[in-house]
C-alpha cells in the first residue's frame, strides 16, 4: 500500500496516529459517553481520558462535578466498564499514543491560567504543579541564554 | 562545549505548549513518565538537564487538591488542535483501521464490545422482572 515511497518515520507517526484513534475508540466505546452534544463528544472524551490518565492521584468524580461547575459538562458515562476496561490494559495507551494524542492538545489562552493560578494560590503559587514547571521550563531556559550570551 | 548545556531557546508560546504537555505526562500513570518527557523534551529541542531540573523539584509533596485545581484549569482551557482531524479519527475508526495495516499492535487483537456487556445487564434486568412478575401472579 506504502509503494516503498513513505519514510519509515512517516510510517510509524501514522500507525501511532492510527493506534491512538484505534484505542481512543474502544475507550469511547467502553465508557459509552454521552454522544449529545455530538459535536463535543470527543472533546468531552479526551477530557475524560486525561482524567482517567491520572489515576489516583486525583479524585476523578470530583474533577468531573468541578468541571461542571466550571461549565464544562463531560456528560454521563459507565463507570464501572471504563475502569475494567483500564485495568484490564484494554484501553491503557503507550507512551507513542500518548505522545500523539497531547499534540493535539492546546490551552486557549496561558496568561488566564496563570492569573487564576494566582487568584487560587495567593502567596503560595510554588504550590501549583503548573507554576512551577512553568518556572522550572522558563529557568532553565533563561539559564541557558545567559551561559550562552557568556561564552560567545 | 557539554551536551547537556545545549537546550534551545523557545518562544513564549512553545514554552507554555511545553509547560501543559508536562503537566499531563508527569501525572501519567499509564506510562513511563521519565521516558515520556525526555521524548517530549527532545521534540521541543532540549536536552536532559531539564528533564533532572524537572524530576528535582516536582517530587516535592504537592497535595492533591492541587493537582486536581490545576488539573481542572488545564482542562477548562483546553482546545483542540487540529479538533475536526482527532474527531474523524476518533469517529471513524474504519479509516484508522485501514491506515494501520500491516502496522498493528497487540491492542489490534482485543476486542472489547461494550454494547454487548450492556446487552447482556439489559437481558439479565429484563429477565429478574419477568420472574418477579411471574411471582406475583403466583
Amino acid at each position: 500500500m506504502w509503494g516503498g515511497t513513505l519514510s519509515v518515520q512517516r510510517r510509524c507517526v501514522m500507525a501511532d496516529s492510527a493506534n491512538m484513534a484505534e484505542i481512543m475508540n474502544r475507550f469511547m466505546e467502553t465508557s459509552n459517553l454521552t454522544i449529545q452534544p455530538k459535536e463535543t463528544r470527543v472533546h468531552r472524551l479526551i477530557i475524560l481520558r486525561i482524567l482517567y490518565s491520572f489515576g489516583a492521584s486525583i479524585d476523578i468524580s470530583q474533577c468531573i462535578l468541578g468541571l461542571k461547575d466550571a461549565g464544562v459538562d463531560i456528560g454521563t458515562y459507565n463507570l464501572k466498564n471504563t475502569m475494567v476496561a483500564l485495568k484490564q490494559d484494554l484501553t491503557t495507551m503507550q507512551i507513542h499514543e500518548w505522545l500523539v494524542l497531547i499534540e493535539f492538545v492546546k490551552v486557549t489562552s496561558f496568561k488566564q491560567i496563570i492569573s487564576r493560578l494566582s487568584t487560587h494560590y495567593d502567596e503560595s503559587l510554588m504550590q501549583s504543579p503548573i507554576w512551577r514547571i512553568h518556572q522550572i521550563i522558563k529557568v532553565s531556559l533563561s539559564r541557558h541564554l545567559h551561559w550562552h550570551v557568556i561564552t560567545t | 562545549m557539554c551536551k547537556s548545556q545545549e537546550n534551545t531557546v523557545l518562544s513564549e508560546e512553545k514554552q507554555h505548549d511545553l509547560t501543559v504537555r508536562v503537566f499531563i505526562l508527569i501525572y501519567n500513570c499509564e506510562i513511563h513518565t521519565s521516558t515520556a518527557i525526555s521524548t517530549t523534551l527532545s521534540l521541543f529541542d532540549q536536552t536532559s538537564t531539564m528533564l533532572y531540573q524537572i524530576f528535582g523539584q516536582m517530587n516535592t509533596s504537592i497535595s492533591r487538591d492541587n493537582i486536581m485545581f490545576d488539573v481542572n484549569i488545564i482542562l477548562q482551557m483546553m482546545e483542540l488542535k487540529d479538533g475536526v482531524l482527532i474527531s474523524e479519527k476518533i469517529c471513524n475508526p474504519t479509516r484508522s483501521r485501514h491506515e494501520l495495516v500491516q502496522y498493528t499492535r497487540i491492542h489490534e487483537n482485543l476486542k472489547c464490545r461494550p454494547s454487548l456487556t450492556q446487552i447482556r445487564e439489559m437481558v439479565l434486568s429484563s429477565r429478574a422482572k419477568n420472574s418477579s412478575t411471574a411471582r406475583a401472579r403466583v
